[in-house]
């Protein structure tokens, strides 16, 4: 018998929760049952105190389990610090500050994440960036991202929502409207040669320039709760850029690739083969792994683009790769054009 | 009176857990039923124990008879006592029911079984789920259990057949949540973990109902 529709929906739901997926980060460690309980009131806190704290950055380490002493957490409390160093306030289950540390680092250095990220091996931790931006770090990873004045998602708008199962669909519409014309995704760094930033105040290689505004994307629009990763800390050599995991059946991976040049760095052709043997790789040691897609964003001549062999044009700007693309797999070259409107 | 001796060890369990989350004064005989399913369900979904079960959907959610004659057995032998009588009819009554001090030696004993404590670990966060949302609750629990939902939109069905993992849908659920688990940088995660997430199932079911009533 399969599982009624309305409790797939139910039990997807579920697993968006940021509690589960705590769970699934840190195990036993963390409990999705009172953990829920916990995260619905820090975030009630923060809905009815966002404006007080204004945009003070402050992250809070949650506990699960009482503490004796400590202070009630308030805003006055989160406000006190005039270091300017972010500060990790360790918080009970009852919300009680019962530790608070400055650590150091600027509250406003973007390496913060980073080293929250690290601090979060074994209790989660709330990262509080301004009245519009908050994200919870757990075993590692990033959990979730939302709105601490509301509750709601980052995110403004939802026409783009969809299955991860349609993420090739993802892919192409975050083209369509962040990265074609480099409408949201900053990857010109001098346009008129068609030479892509090396490295960016968010990104430390050209790759994680795509791979970031991708993800994000992935993050806002995806509407089944399934869970997109992606980890902040350098990549490893086995590493897969993106996985997508969806409750029922599998889970998906994106390779991102980029050709052309960065000012110091020249890529062909050749790191679309590259990209193939690794989701080929990919497919034939992750038995659960259901598709695998490589995205090559092209920043090289249209002339090259346009000369692409065994291909075939999707969409203006889209091709898609059939020679040496293994089963489950697909792979999409997504050319970068620099002529802006006033030129073009 | 025939009674399945493994709805002996249900009712001990399902009461020793109760009385130490949230109704130390015992529980009412609906309840009663009612928790005993939840057992039903989680303990299959976790253990995939194969045990009798004859729950039929009736008109006042699932109820095997089972569980009343033993747990009207237990009381006459002095392991369970019995309050709150109130006969209004032949399967019209209600009253309360709570461990007396031989019920809890009993337990004590039968827990002393390895299985038996791995069962009784999960009656006990199955307490502690209904005592977090209200026992008064209960009932909308079971209602939202897709187990019981299917078996009560289907025509031909009379029985619940909790102990068979392809008929009990909240197995196939956790399930899914178990082999999620194993992919990916996961850690090692408990039985109680995964009850604790099938209620959190059950919330999202029991509020988008809630939400849909409301829309209309």
């Amino acid at each position: 018998m399969g599982i009624p529709s309305e409790f797939v929906k139910a039990a997807e739901t579920a697993y968006a929760k940021p509690s589960i997926r705590i769970n699934r980060r840190l195990g036993d460690r963390w409990k999705p049952g009172p953990g829920d309980v916990i995260l619905e009131k820090v975030l009630n806190f923060l809905i009815g105190n966002a404006v007080s704290v204004g945009d003070i950055p402050f992250a809070l380490r949650l506990h699960q389990e009482a503490k004796p002493a400590g202070v009630a957490l308030s805003t006055a409390h989160l406000t006190s610090s005039t270091s300017g160093k972010l500060t990790l306030h360790e918080l009970d289950e009852n919300l009680r500050v019962f530790a608070s540390e400055p650590l150091e680092i600027d509250d406003t250095d973007p390496n913060g994440a980073f080293l929250l990220q690290e601090l979060s091996s074994d209790s989660p931790i709330l990262h509080y960036v301004n009245r519009g931006f908050a994200r919870i770090f757990a075993g590692g990873g990033l959990i979730h991202e939302f709105n601490p004045s509301t509750g709601g998602p980052v995110g403004t708008t939802h026409h783009f929502k969809r299955r991860a199962a349609d993420y090739e669909v993802m892919i192409t519409e975050h083209y369509e409207h962040c990265v074609k014309h480099a409408q949201r995704c900053k990857h010109w760094n001098d346009r008129p040669k068609r030479i892509l930033h090396a490295k960016t105040f968010e990104a430390s290689k050209t790759e994680f320039i795509f791979q970031t505004s991708l993800e994000q994307w992935l993050r806002d629009y995806i509407a089944d709760g399934a869970e997109v990763r992606v980890e902040l800390r350098a990549e490893s050599a086995d590493r897969t850029d993106i996985e997508i995991y969806p409750l029922f059946g599998g889970y998906f991976i994106i390779e991102i690739k980029w050709m052309g040049s960065n000012g110091t760095t020249k890529y062909g052709e050749e790191r679309i083969t590259k990209g193939l043997k690794q989701i080929n790789s990919y497919l034939s040691t992750g038995h659960r792994a259901r598709r695998a897609t490589l995205v090559a964003y092209d920043g090289r001549d249209e002339a090259n683009f346009e000369s692409l062999k065994d291909s075939k044009d999707i969409a203006e700007g889209i091709k898609r790769i059939n020679k040496d693309v293994p089963p489950r797999g697909s792979c999409y070259v997504l050319f970068l054009f620099n002529k802006q409107a006033s030129s073009a | 009176m025939m009674v399945d001796n493994q709805r002996f060890k249900d009712v001990l369990l399902s009461l020793g857990a109760a009385m130490s989350h949230g109704v130390p004064t015992g529980l009412h005989r609906i309840q009663l039923q009612k928790f005993i399913y939840l057992q039903d369900v989680l303990i299959t979904a976790w253990r995939e124990v194969a045990k009798p079960s004859a729950f039929v959907p009736w008109n006042r959610g699932p109820y095997d008879r089972q569980i009343q004659n033993a747990v009207d057995a237990l009381a006459f032998r002095g392991f369970v006592e019995v309050s709150n009588l109130v006969f209004r009819g032949t399967r019209n009554a209600s009253s309360t029911y709570r461990l007396s001090s031989d019920g809890r030696n009993a337990l004590g004993s039968i827990r002393k079984d390895i299985t038996i404590e791995v069962e009784f670990a999960l009656a006990e966060e199955i307490a502690r789920e209904i005592e977090r949302r209200g026992w008064s609750d209960i009932v909308d629990l079971v209602y939202a259990e897709p187990t019981y939902v299917s078996a009560r939109n289907r025509d031909d069905a009379r029985s619940l057949r909790t102990s068979d993992p392809n008929e009990n849908i909240t197995t196939q659920i956790i399930r899914a949540f178990q082999r999620a688990w194993t992919e990916g940088p996961t850690q090692q995660v408990s039985p109680d973990c995964f009850v604790q997430i099938a209620f959190l199932v059950l919330d999202e079911y029991r509020h988008s109902n809630k939400r849909e009533k409301l829309d209309k």
